[in-house]
């Protein structure tokens, strides 16, 4: 073979094992588990539990990715992707207590952060309909209809994306728990946080085995 | 000569993609939807500000009614004035504390001018548990409280 048509097909191959290994590596570290495997994460998921966004319609859990990273392998996806992992990765080497559930993070400052990149086309992808409620049965409420015209340009023009209106929707750190949207959900994670403090004190190896499995 | 020619090349190259980078990052992902934002109408429901704004603006709303000024109701359109206009005072997504402030406040904004001297950013001293407005309602720098 010619020494000259061995190089193009090397960098042919090379650039396809490249693309191979990026997909698999954009999956693997979409999922929940990575996204756990980082102490910091830990009360965000906890919470996630007690959510409304806990599991999807059809009763299978959410992903975290399905929320704060774009629909589908664009370039919306990859620009974020590499913004979020560079910026999380890095930050968890420089947070004071990054060995430690939720370590360091002020989530007041990160909250307008991930509701930047909560992208919407998400939660259209659940919610396809913005005129009907959440189980897309019935018509969404009033106040939901004059809001949703507003964030459609029909009706005004709101300047909020989905997540800025529909704010914790799946964490509530304790600071947001007075608020009033947030009744329901806050009174959820008082009231199981409680039992499973209980549960633990009652038995306290199940707890210890619990703790380990969680992350 | 050349090898230092293809470093320059190189470094812009780099410096390029990541300056475009970031673009894209803030191009796609900006903060807010848009600049000029309308208030929906819906004259019918303008005397019940709160109940809606606890859905589409909750911190906003719920540190106003927690406020000296949500418990002795003064009520929003007093500050903001009505989305349609008919208010008495225009309206205004950040009401400006000379207009607006001074009309119940002249005496205390006096006596603090005079012990302070003018000072606008009336947050830095009303502490935040208080809610004296809203939490960060004079922090201008901060992002605005409809954007996300
Ligand atoms: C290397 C450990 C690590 C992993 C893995 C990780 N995170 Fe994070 N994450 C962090 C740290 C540290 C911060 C705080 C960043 C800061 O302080 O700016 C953070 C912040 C965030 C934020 C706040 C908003 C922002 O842009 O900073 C979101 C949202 C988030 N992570 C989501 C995720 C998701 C989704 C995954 C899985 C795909 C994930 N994280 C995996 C460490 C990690
Ligand atoms: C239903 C969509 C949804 C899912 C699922 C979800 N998040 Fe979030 N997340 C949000 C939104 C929206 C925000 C913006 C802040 C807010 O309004 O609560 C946010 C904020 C955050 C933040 C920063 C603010 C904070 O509360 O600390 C982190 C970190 C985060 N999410 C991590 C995760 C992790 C880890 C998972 C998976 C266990 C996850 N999220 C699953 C929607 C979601
Ligand atoms: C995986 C699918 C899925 C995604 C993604 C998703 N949702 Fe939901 N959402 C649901 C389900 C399921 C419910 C619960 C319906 C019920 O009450 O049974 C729900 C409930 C809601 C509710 C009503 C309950 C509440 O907590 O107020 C709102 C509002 C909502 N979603 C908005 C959003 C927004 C905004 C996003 C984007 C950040 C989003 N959803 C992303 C599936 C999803
Ligand atoms: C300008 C603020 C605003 C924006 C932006 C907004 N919503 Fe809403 N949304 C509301 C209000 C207000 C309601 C009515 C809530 C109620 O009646 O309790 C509502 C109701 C809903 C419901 C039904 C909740 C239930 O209890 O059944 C869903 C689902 C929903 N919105 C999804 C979305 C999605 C998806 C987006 C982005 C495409 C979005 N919303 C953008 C304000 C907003
Ligand atoms: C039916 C619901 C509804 C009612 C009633 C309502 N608003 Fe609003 N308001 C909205 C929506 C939706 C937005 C846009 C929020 C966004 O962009 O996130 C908004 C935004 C605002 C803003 C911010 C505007 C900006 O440019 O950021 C102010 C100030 C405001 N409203 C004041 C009032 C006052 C004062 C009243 C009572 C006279 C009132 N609103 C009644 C729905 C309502
Ligand atoms: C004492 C006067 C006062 C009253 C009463 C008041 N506000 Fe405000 N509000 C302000 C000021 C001042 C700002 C400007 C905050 C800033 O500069 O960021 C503001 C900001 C806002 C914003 C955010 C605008 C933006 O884009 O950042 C909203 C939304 C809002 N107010 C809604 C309301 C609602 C709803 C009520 C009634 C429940 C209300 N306000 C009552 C003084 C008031
Ligand atoms: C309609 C009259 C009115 C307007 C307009 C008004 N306020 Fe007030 N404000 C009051 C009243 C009444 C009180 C309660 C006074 C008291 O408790 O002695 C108050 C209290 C306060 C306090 C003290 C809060 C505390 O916790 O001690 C601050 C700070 C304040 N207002 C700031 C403002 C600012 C800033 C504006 C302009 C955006 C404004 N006010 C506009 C009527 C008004
Ligand atoms: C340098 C700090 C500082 C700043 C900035 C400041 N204040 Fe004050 N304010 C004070 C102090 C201290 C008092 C108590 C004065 C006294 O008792 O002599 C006070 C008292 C008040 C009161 C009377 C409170 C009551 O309960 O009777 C009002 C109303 C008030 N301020 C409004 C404002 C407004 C409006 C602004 C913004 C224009 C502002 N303040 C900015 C320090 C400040």
């Amino acid at each position: 073979m010619p020494r000259n048509h061995v190089l193009p097909r090397a960098v042919l191959i090379g650039l396809v094992a490249v693309l191979a290994a990026s997909a698999w590596g954009l999956s693997a570290t979409s999922s929940r588990e990575f996204c756990l495997s980082c102490h910091e994460m830990s009360p965000q998921a906890e919470e996630q539990r007690w959510s409304s966004h806990a599991l999807s319609a059809d009763k299978k859990p959410v992903a975290c990715a399905e929320c704060h990273l774009p629909p589908g392998f664009g370039p919306r996806f990859v620009a974020v992707k590499i913004y979020s992992g560079l910026k999380d990765a890095v930050m968890h080497f420089f947070l004071p207590d990054g060995s430690q559930p939720g370590g360091g993070l002020i989530r007041a400052e990160l909250q307008p952060q991930a509701r930047r990149f909560v992208d919407d086309d998400n939660c259209l992808r659940c919610h396809r309909d913005l005129y009907k409620d959440a189980r897309g049965e019935q018509a969404v409420s009033e106040l939901g209809k004059i809001a949703h015209d507003s964030y459609l340009g029909k009706n005004g023009q709101a300047r909020s994306n989905c997540a800025g209106c529909h704010r914790n929707l799946a964490h509530l750190p304790v600071f947001d728990r007075r608020l009033d949207a947030n009744r329901a959900f806050a009174e959820r994670i008082r009231k199981e946080l409680t039992l499973e403090q209980a549960r633990a004190e009652q038995n306290p190896n199940e707890h210890n085995q619990k703790e380990e499995a969680l992350p | 000569m050349a090898a230092k020619k293809k470093l320059l090349l190189f470094l812009a190259l780099a410096l390029a993609l990541v300056g475009g980078f970031f673009l894209y990052i803030s191009l796609a992902f900006p903060g807010s939807r848009c600049e000029a934002a309308k208030h929906p109408e819906a004259p019918e429901k303008y005397s019940d500000c709160l109940e809606c704004h606890l859905k589409v603006t909750p911190m906003a709303a719920q540190d106003w009614r927690e406020s000296k000024h949500g418990v002795l109701l003064v009520k929003c359109a007093v500050c903001h004035g009505l989305p349609d206009g008919k208010g008495t005072v225009p309206f205004a997504a950040k009401p400006g504390v000379r207009e607006i402030c001074a009309r119940c406040h002249e005496p205390a904004m006096k006596q603090m001018v005079e012990k302070y001297g003018a000072r606008l950013e009336c947050e830095s001293c009303h502490p935040h548990h208080q809610n004296p407005m809203h939490r960060k309602a004079f922090e201008a720098k901060k992002p605005s409280k409809t954007s996300f």
